[in-house]
């Protein structure tokens, strides 16, 4: 199967007064079709600066160095601005850290999808109403809420209109960055299971970028754990899981309160 | 250990919020109804809940920062309403210290450590030398007592921020500490050794700590006792054990099969999570009329107009 998504050795630089930082240091991985890649890594290992990378939303002083990023084999880095303008959230989607607040306070929700389906294509606001109300319901959200502001919703249900938003469009790839990491355990696993439901009927790639790998673990078909702008360890979930094999990936684990009797008393529902 | 009388007990405690908004009427939000809480002297009372199911409105009462709209809060067996004494005051306000969740605006960027931490030890601990005290107090809380005291809050990283806010409670010998998520904004890697420091405290200063999360796997490793909050109320509070080792209430089973587990793989199909969420939600968030004594030690709340049970059989039946 031909890849979907291929980084090639990707460097990105900070620019400051002094010598560039490098926060990403020539990285290299591949997104499958379908597939679901996790990418964990502690605060400043560079996993927020691959995502903004590899939707070119890196702004100045963020420079890409080198490297190729290939969306079914076409160079990303080559795109002009049209090109971009009409890729992004029609074939890659992101849901930010704080999707909650990405959505524009002033506006309600039903705008927002209207603006965005406005501006890849003729659309009658009859239909983008329709368009609307359809991917509201598909991550459980009643319809008419479209109508209200961003405020007048809770968070989890914010959150849920940011992935409605993400794929209305039907992108081939998400990227999520710490897309649940605001909400507390129920609601973060509620729309989890909203993500691999709607991956199971749309068939789209997730990015999913989080530093908690115990959640990684639960969703990701690949693992990738970075340190300091490296990919330090890629695997299969299970094999990051069960069989660690750079001593940073152990250290996490080590380092994750986790139920003591977890494993034996699992939840009636999750199998 | 049981014997001994509570340090903290909140008696009844209700706190109701009044909104109002510059157009339109004004709100009211119950954002704790009746709450009740012991926190035995050398202890940990871990209070886990999702957000605004108030468990930082407790905190935040018992450090003097809301009245309560109804109910008590006891300081060894004192109700500190009626602390009217200046000296009382003081006292309890020394003896009861917080630490917050952000370690980053908790700290005045524009003193050091040292300014920080010797200025609560010249207040509280005048009769010791003020370097050697410093000192001792870094070391207890694994900083380095030569090199930290010079240095600015933005020199440090977060869990040694968070090691300076502990020290300072220390400093001013602080017999019940309130921690606020006090690990939530601090990378996974040093998330633990900021419990371990806890756990040392509790166990080597005697002191008492209320532990405000929202990680119930984090209440297990540290706290002795543990009581789950959902919308302003306690549904479920006991020995730690049993109250995430076998939860009983509806909402705490719900909160505990959503902890990540690794060995768990999630799929789309599984929709009978989201729906007794759902369920779940909707009959705790009634009026508890009382709680039942399920074991030692060990409540759950009764819930009124009886339509918990009917989740908790459906539950059962999914």
């Amino acid at each position: 199967m031909s890849d979907l998504l291929t980084v090639e050795g990707l460097r990105v630089d900070y620019l400051t007064a002094g010598a560039p930082f490098t926060a990403v240091r020539d990285i290299s991985f591949q997104i499958q079709p379908n597939e679901i890649l996790g990418l964990a890594g502690e605060s400043g290992c560079g996993k927020s600066t691959v995502a903004y990378a590899l939707m070119r939303l890196h702004k100045p002083p963020a420079l890409v160095r080198r490297g190729q990023i290939l969306f079914e084999g076409r160079d990303v880095l080559s795109f002009t601005d049209t090109q971009l303008r009409a890729w992004r959230w029609s074939e890659v989607s992101m849901v930010f850290q704080s999707a909650m607040n990405s959505l524009n306070p002033v506006m309600t929700i039903f705008r927002q999808f209207h603006d965005m389906l406005r501006a890849h294509g003729p659309i009658t606001r009859a239909d983008a109403m329709d368009r609307t109300a359809e991917m509201l319901e598909m991550v459980g959200i009643p319809a008419d809420r479209m109508q209200a502001h961003p405020h007048q919703l809770s968070g989890g249900m914010r959150q849920r209109v940011a992935l409605a938003l993400a794929l209305t469009l039907l992108p081939k790839l998400i990227i999520m960055d710490e897309p649940t990491t605001a909400l507390d355990v129920v609601v973060q696993r509620e729309i989890l299971q909203e993500v691999l439901r709607l991956r199971e009927k749309l068939g789209f790639s997730v990015l999913f970028i989080t530093h908690d790998i115990a959640l990684m673990a639960q969703i990701s078909d690949r693992i990738g754990i970075m340190r300091a702008g490296e990919i330090v360890e890629i695997g299969t979930a299970s094999q990051i899981v069960t069989a660690p094999v750079h001593d940073y990936t152990r250290s996490l684990w080590d380092a994750m309160p986790i139920l003591a009797n977890a494993a034996e008393k699992g939840p009636a529902h999750a199998v | 250990m049981l014997s001994d009388p509570p340090i903290l007990s909140l008696d009844r405690l209700t706190k109701t919020f009044t909104l109002r908004p510059i157009f339109g009427r004004a709100t009211q939000v119950e954002a704790l109804r009746a709450v009740s809480l012991d926190l035995l002297p050398g202890r940990a009372l871990a209070l886990v809940g999702e957000s605004g199911s108030g468990k930082s409105t407790v905190g935040r009462m018992i450090v003097g920062h809301h009245a309560p709209t109804s109910g008590r809060i006891l300081f060894e067996g004192r109700d500190i309403a009626e602390l009217t004494r200046r000296g009382d005051q003081m006292r309890y306000r020394q003896a009861v210290q917080m630490v917050f969740q952000d370690p980053f605006s908790a700290l005045n960027p524009a003193h050091t450590i040292r300014h920080h931490l010797q200025r609560a030890l010249s207040l509280h601990q005048p009769e010791a030398d003020p370097e050697t005290a410093l000192r001792e107090i870094l070391d207890d809380v694994d900083l380095d007592p030569v090199s930290t005291p010079s240095k600015f809050p933005h020199e440090l990283s977060g869990g040694q921020r968070q090691r300076v806010n502990f020290a300072r409670a220390l400093a001013v010998r602080a017999r019940l500490i309130v921690a606020d998520e006090p690990t939530s904004m601090l990378d996974v890697s040093i998330r633990k050794s900021i419990l371990a420091l806890m756990q040392r405290l509790k166990t080597e200063h005697g002191l008492s700590i209320l532990y405000i999360t929202h990680d119930i796997a984090t209440a297990e490793y540290l706290a002795e006792d543990t009581a789950v909050m959902f919308r302003g109320q306690v549904v479920e509070k006991g020995p730690t054990a049993q109250v995430v080792g076998a939860p009983q209430h509806g909402y705490t089973r719900l909160l505990r099969a959503a902890v990540p587990d690794p060995s768990i793989r999630l799929t789309g199909s599984d929709a009978g999570f989201a729906q007794d969420a759902r369920q779940v939600r909707a009959a705790s968030a009634a009026a508890v009329r009382g709680m039942t004594e399920v074991s030692t030690g060990h409540f759950i709340a009764d819930h009124a107009a009886g339509d918990h049970a009917t989740a908790e059989t459906e539950r059962a039946d999914a």
